[in-house]
């Protein structure tokens, strides 16, 4: 009986032609951008920090900010004030976190998204805080 | 036992020809990709000058700050691409936009595109105030807004000697003969100052001018753009 032949080799290189497309297709079609988002959150948190850190204090201190962080009682009377401080600071698009030793100010932290931190020290302690995009 | 069946055969000259296309389809795919990738411009070099010029302009001793991320209104209206170009020289002219707010500071030659760094920063527009205090019988005026300095003119009546200029409690001007006319004192912005006149004889409105830089600051993005 006659049949028709498929040459084996023309199935193979098919199979290898488009093996060896898909890879290159990886890179041919365009390389992605670097990711800058981490650098410019870092920018920020630490702008927003040297702002808050160096404003002048309301009733005795250095600054605003070590007089908050001086004591537990203290701070929490003006987390209020410390959080519409910070929501002023920082651009409408970033949500923060400020972490001190006396607690948390802020919201927060959802898994998974990139953030930027800065860390600022002051005579009475040390702060962290912490951006991401909304 | 073989009963004869038809086989399939790998002939030769359909290997050569497959092997042909294979070969070709891969050296010309890889050619497109090396090209793809050598062409990538992910612009290193314009976010370098952004990130570096936005720093240089934040920094506590830029060509318009006041202190770190707080930069001075009156400097900013002067600023402009041939000042920037004088303090921060940039290899090969790249156009650069700097905007705070809404507004361009400097945008020379036109950047749209290109690379946009932003920072936060206060804007501080300072102004001078001047209050001409009346004084109850222990010659003291409190300032009422905290500055780092402040202009008096003293010019005390007939019959009375100031001799003795005291800021919160420290004597920052003396002279047993007699103070008059126009002295700056510096003051320490993190305390309310309390000047006190101590001397012989009464003081009254008017014979004490005492004149004061008041800033308010606005938080706002600065973004630098450089394309090219």
């Amino acid at each position: 009986m006659d049949r028709g032949q498929l040459p084996l080799s023309l199935l193979e290189v098919a199979v290898g032609v488009v093996l060896v497309l898909s890879l290159v297709g990886t890179v041919a079609l365009g390389v992605p951008g670097p990711d800058t988002r981490e650098p410019q959150l870092d920018a920020y948190a630490s702008d927003a920090v040297t702002l808050l850190a160096n404003e002048s204090p309301e009733h005795t201190g250095v600054t605003r900010l070590a007089e908050v962080l001086d004591s537990s009682a203290r701070f929490d009377r003006e987390r209020e004030t410390l959080d519409r401080r910070l929501d002023r600071i920082l651009p409408d698009n970033l949500l923060y976190r400020l972490e001190t030793d006396h607690g948390v100010v802020g919201y927060p932290l959802p898994a998974g998204v990139t953030t930027g931190s800065a860390r600022a020290t002051t005579g009475a302690g040390s702060v962290t805080l912490r951006v991401w995009y909304v | 036992m073989n009963a004869g069946l038809p086989r399939a055969q790998a002939s030769l000259p359909a290997l050569a020809i497959a092997l042909l296309i294979l070969t070709s389809v891969t050296v010309l795919s890889l050619a497109v990709a090396d090209g793809a990738l050598s062409s990538a411009d992910r612009a290193p070099a314009e976010r370098h000058v952004a990130a570096s010029l936005a720093d240089r302009m934040i920094a506590a001793n830029g060509p318009t700050a006041v202190r770190r991320n707080v930069l001075s209104a009156d400097r900013l209206e002067r600023l402009n691409a041939s000042v920037l170009g004088e303090i921060y020289p940039v290899a090969a002219e790249p156009a650069v936009r700097i905007s705070i707010g809404d507004d361009r500071v400097v945008n020379e030659p036109a950047a749209d595109g290109g690379t946009t760094i932003r920072r936060i920063v206060a804007v501080r527009r300072s102004h001078n105030r001047s209050i001409t205090p009346a004084f109850g019988p222990n010659k003291a005026v409190t300032i009422p807004r905290r500055t780092n300095l402040s202009r008096i003119d003293l010019d005390p009546p007939n019959g009375t000697t100031i001799r003795t200029v005291r800021v919160s409690g420290r004597v920052v001007l003396r002279n047993p003969a007699g103070l008059a006319g126009k002295y700056t004192l510096d003051l320490s912005r993190f305390e309310t100052t309390r000047l006190r006149f101590e001397g012989s004889g009464p003081l009254h409105a008017g014979n004490v001018t005492i004149e004061y830089p008041v800033a308010e600051t606005h938080r706002t993005t600065m973004a630098v753009t450089v394309d090219g």
